[in-house]
């Protein structure tokens, strides 16, 4: 594996509560999410899974209209449930982005889909076929 | 739709730009500062504007309207 290049930024906030929404645009797709995490350890150097979650204000809906606008389904957790999963919240880039982080890239991508969640359909949905 | 730069749209840099890596691209050639290219997966892509390539190979992009590709793309065509 490459060795790792850049150094990520961290905000240096408290954890979001425990019952904050965490969310991720897209289905759950192991494949997929594995890749991402290996990526993000070939720039950054350590397995991470890019989430937004509600911090400052901002919610879901916020986050949905605008970061994941283009996602038809969103995966929502709560961080509780993804700290009890034994996985680590980074405040990584600018709020309200973090990056979920397991030491293992195993571990980390069968206990973030193995921890609760739901899928929903974007109500904010804007197709990137049309002009908007 | 066939995408040009594999990218996870959940992914931003510390400046809040999504990014992905140019191995990850189909023709890494085309992926230069202002190229107008699909980035994503097949159920989450958008269009997008690449900001820069990092010499580590790191892509950085923003999402723009398919409205605002068709634009760029008809001046990169002119000119």
């Amino acid at each position: 594996m490459p060795e790792p290049k850049k150094r990520r930024a961290r905000r240096g906030e408290p954890l979001p509560g425990p019952s904050a929404l965490v969310l991720r645009g897209d289905l759950l797709d192991p494949e997929e999410i594995r890749d991402s995490a290996e990526r993000n350890y070939e720039v950054y150097g350590f397995f991470g899974i890019s989430v937004f979650a509600e911090v400052g204000g901002t919610t879901f809906d916020d986050i949905a209209a605008t970061k994941l606008a283009r996602a038809r389904w969103i995966a929502v957790f709560t961080a509780g449930d993804l700290i009890a999963s034994g996985l680590e919240l980074w405040d990584t880039g600018q709020a309200p982005h973090y990056d979920v982080v397991h030491a293992e890239l195993a571990e980390l991508v069968g206990r973030f889909v193995d921890t609760p969640h739901r899928i929903v359909r974007n109500e904010h949905f804007q197709s990137p076929d049309e002009g908007g | 739709m066939d995408i040009e730069l594999d990218a996870d749209l959940n992914a931003e840099d510390d400046e809040g730009l999504n990014w992905s890596v140019l191995s990850a691209a189909a023709h890494p050639e085309v992926i230069k500062a202002g190229a107008v290219v699909t980035a994503g997966r097949d159920r989450y892509w958008s269009w997008v504007k690449v900001v820069r390539v990092d010499p580590d190979g790191q892509v950085h992009f923003e999402q723009i309207s398919a409205a605002e590709a068709q634009e760029a793309r008809k001046l990169a065509n002119a000119s």
